[in-house]
């Protein structure tokens, strides 16, 4: 019996089309919705139905909630798969849909709204015996204030914008003398940023690692967590590499980070699939950040470990079904890693790269999973996000499966846009990953990559591209090189025999 | 003029200037009675055989006993290559073109203009040089904001502004030059 009959999937790109293959394997017919510019793009050929949404911009069209519930409705969906971004974690779409008779694959409205605000998250946290970082994210009125709250945390702390975010507003202060002149510069430019001067602080953990832990919910009271994912390797709060498992975390901290998630998840009443994420110091302890309430990228890595389908699991759960196994039963097997292949240029400090997707080449082989929605053809706009797409290698465990994903970025082949493929690839062999000494300020602090190309890369280039010119290729149609060898024996044999050959 | 390997006759050698970033390499094609050469620079000839061109780009070539390949493609006058996953952007020019463009540049001075183009639209913030100003390679030239992020964009070599296009506050489209340097 499938879960739906038919459902909406409410997002574009790679995580539409992963939704859609969950969905057909469970024999639900799927229904895409497009923006003018995704008019022929490959979640809206994947798909068994699609309805245009008109405009260009996300919020003319996959932003439009009104839209699509009007078209899921129309097209006689039963539910709506939101993805990541854009409506997936709008209570007030969550709301709309169920009041508009349709299923939500998410959490209830209500779950949601607990988590979408930083401060009332914390306190629902702490009520629960959730660790957070010790701090306040009350606004601070003066800098003297400050200082005293400060006192009873311990420096280093965090002075941050209350209306912030992205690193703007932020100071960090080291000692008790500079507190009071670094409030004032971070209120100063909270004030300039984002119109709004208020300041909270809290404990500065030094060298974090971003862990967060997987957790599914059902509407029968069955929480379960499916272990962690290490995120560390960001560039401006962005993940590039996500990994599970986490090369800090063992088995007694994985239970520990994952007892509190689950209890995270039950303190909101939490349903579908959700990640708990938290900062993880360098001794071990953990400190809850925030719920994200939706699947996330990086979640085919916890799938390859854990053998569970998430996007199933979603699925099943929105139709009420219960979990099918317990905590006991899950069981990380192996290590699976995640590389966001972007359109950036990691040569150019990670400065998005937009074109035609010209060429393109995927790796295979064993453990290589490619969730995408890549092609030739394809333009890379400054509409909507630079992910290309998601490769994600398994193997025994980590330093093969860092080989792997070694491998298999040197068969990606993507022209006509630059991509961090060549990070990436430096990355799996950097000394400090491979032995898994990660934090957050990874990348900002030894991605110093030199300007010249490397001499066995320049020759080999330069041969490529000089041959390239010399057979016309590329500006003629290709040319097709007549093999070297003389006609083959078993060739001339089946002629001579009257045999069909080509 | 080196002989080659001696021992077959030339037929036809096709030397090629290939510009890869700050670089230059001599390639030469020769094709020989036995068979086709390269030579890169001043080095030796080595035997190569052409593997595959494919109709998305690949082109596979054996070099002495090595396998070389890559994907292969064109962006405006350029040809880029996929090596390994890295990606590489060369300008090739034939021994004809290359006489042709040192002759324009009469041999004397070369008076090269280089343009800054927005990589994308955008709105430009700020412009933090004047013209006139000389400035080294690496040098902010204009920050441009764009799919919600400050993006800056720098000076590909040393030289002087010597132009600027546009103002902060003006929305770009992607490719406009903002900033000329000579």
């Amino acid at each position: 019996m499938p879960p739906f009959s038919k459902l909406l999937v409410a997002n574009r790109g790679e995580i539409a089309v992963r939704v859609m293959r969950g969905c057909r394997e469970l024999g639900v017919r799927t229904v895409a919705v497009f923006s003018d510019p995704d008019r022929a793009a490959l979640h809206v050929r994947t798909a068994d139905e699609a309805y245009p949404l008109g405009g260009l911009t996300a919020a003319e069209s996959y932003l439009r909630g009104d839209r699509i519930i009007e078209i899921a409705r129309a097209a006689g969906a039963e539910a709506i798969h939101p993805g990541y971004g854009f409506l997936a974690e709008n209570p007030d779409f969550a709301q709309a849909c169920a009041d508009a008779g349709l299923v939500f694959v998410g959490p209830p409205p209500a779950a949601m709204r607990a988590m979408g605000s930083k401060t009332a998250a914390r306190t629902v946290m702490q009520a629960a015996g959730v660790p957070v970082v010790p701090g306040t994210l009350d606004p601070i009125p003066t800098p003297e204030e400050a200082a005293r709250i400060a006192e009873g945390i311990g420096y280093p702390i965090a002075l941050k914008a209350v209306s912030g975010g992205g690193g703007k507003g932020m100071r960090v202060v080291e000692r008790p003398e500079d507190l009071v002149a670094s409030f004032r510069q971070a209120s100063d430019e909270a004030l300039a940023a984002f119109g709004d001067p208020s300041m909270y602080l809290e404990r500065l953990v030094v060298r974090p690692r971003h862990v967060e832990i997987q957790i599914l919910a059902d509407h029968h009271g069955n929480v379960v967590h499916l272990g962690e994912r290490e995120c560390s390797v960001q560039r401006r709060h962005q993940k590039l590499v996500e990994e599970a498992p986490s090369p800090a975390v063992g088995p007694e901290l994985r239970a520990r980070m994952g007892d509190v998630a689950v209890r995270a998840a039950q303190a909101v009443g939490y349903t579908n699939a959700g990640t708990c994420e938290m900062l993880l110091d360098q001794s071990g302890e953990f400190f809850f950040l925030e719920v994200n309430a939706r699947l996330q990228v990086e979640h085919p890595v916890t799938e390859l470990v854990t053998g569970i389908d998430l996007v199933h699991w979603q699925l099943r759960v929105a139709a009420g079904e219960p979990l099918g196994f317990r905590q006991d039963d899950v069981q990380i097997r192996g290590h699976a890693v995640e590389c966001r292949i972007q359109a950036e240029d990691p040569f150019r400090r990670f400065f998005p790269s937009t074109g035609r997707v010209t060429s393109v080449r995927e790796p295979a082989g064993p453990g290589i999973r490619i969730d995408g929605a890549l092609e030739p053809g394809q333009d890379v706009t400054p509409l909507y996000d630079s992910l290309l797409s998601k490769l994600i290698v398994w193997a025994e465990d980590r330093p093969r499966a860092l080989e792997r994903m070694h491998r298999a970025l040197g068969e990606y082949g993507i022209l006509g846009v630059s991509t961090t493929t060549p990070f990436h690839r430096w990355l799996m062999r950097h000394p400090p990953f491979v032995v898994g000494d990660l934090d957050t300020e990874l990348v900002a602090r030894e991605w110093q990559p030199a300007d010249n190309v490397p001499d066995d890369l320049l020759a080999r280039a330069a041969i490529l591209a000089a041959l390239s010119e010399h057979l016309g290729q590329g500006r003629a149609a290709a040319v097709a090189v007549a093999p070297a060898e003389p006609e083959p024996r078993w060739l001339q044999f089946a002629r001579r025999a009257g045999l069909r050959v080509p | 003029m080196s002989e080659g390997n001696g021992v077959s006759r030339l037929l036809a050698s096709t030397a090629y200037r290939v510009e890869i970033g700050e670089r230059t390499v001599t390639v030469t094609v020769v094709d020989r009675e036995d068979g086709r050469y390269v030579r890169l620079d001043e080095g030796d000839e080595q035997r190569i055989d052409v593997l595959a061109t494919t109709t998305d780009g690949e082109l596979s070539v054996l070099v002495g006993g090595s396998v070389l390949r890559g994907l292969i493609g064109r962006q405006d006058d350029r040809v880029t290559m996929a090596l390994d996953g890295q990606l590489v952007s060369a300008l090739v020019l034939d021994e004809r073109a290359a006489r042709l463009a040192s002759a324009a540049a009469g041999g004397r001075h070369r008076h090269v203009e280089a343009a800054v183009r927005a990589p994308m639209p955008g709105l430009v913030v700020s412009i933090p040089v004047d013209r006139g100003q000389v400035v080294t390679r690496g040098a902010t030239l204009v920050v441009l904001s764009a799919m919600k992020m400050q993006n800056e964009l720098t000076a590909p070599s040393d030289g002087m502004v010597s132009e600027i296009l546009v103002s902060p506050g003006q929305t770009v489209d992607q490719n406009q030059v903002l900033v000329r340097l000579e």
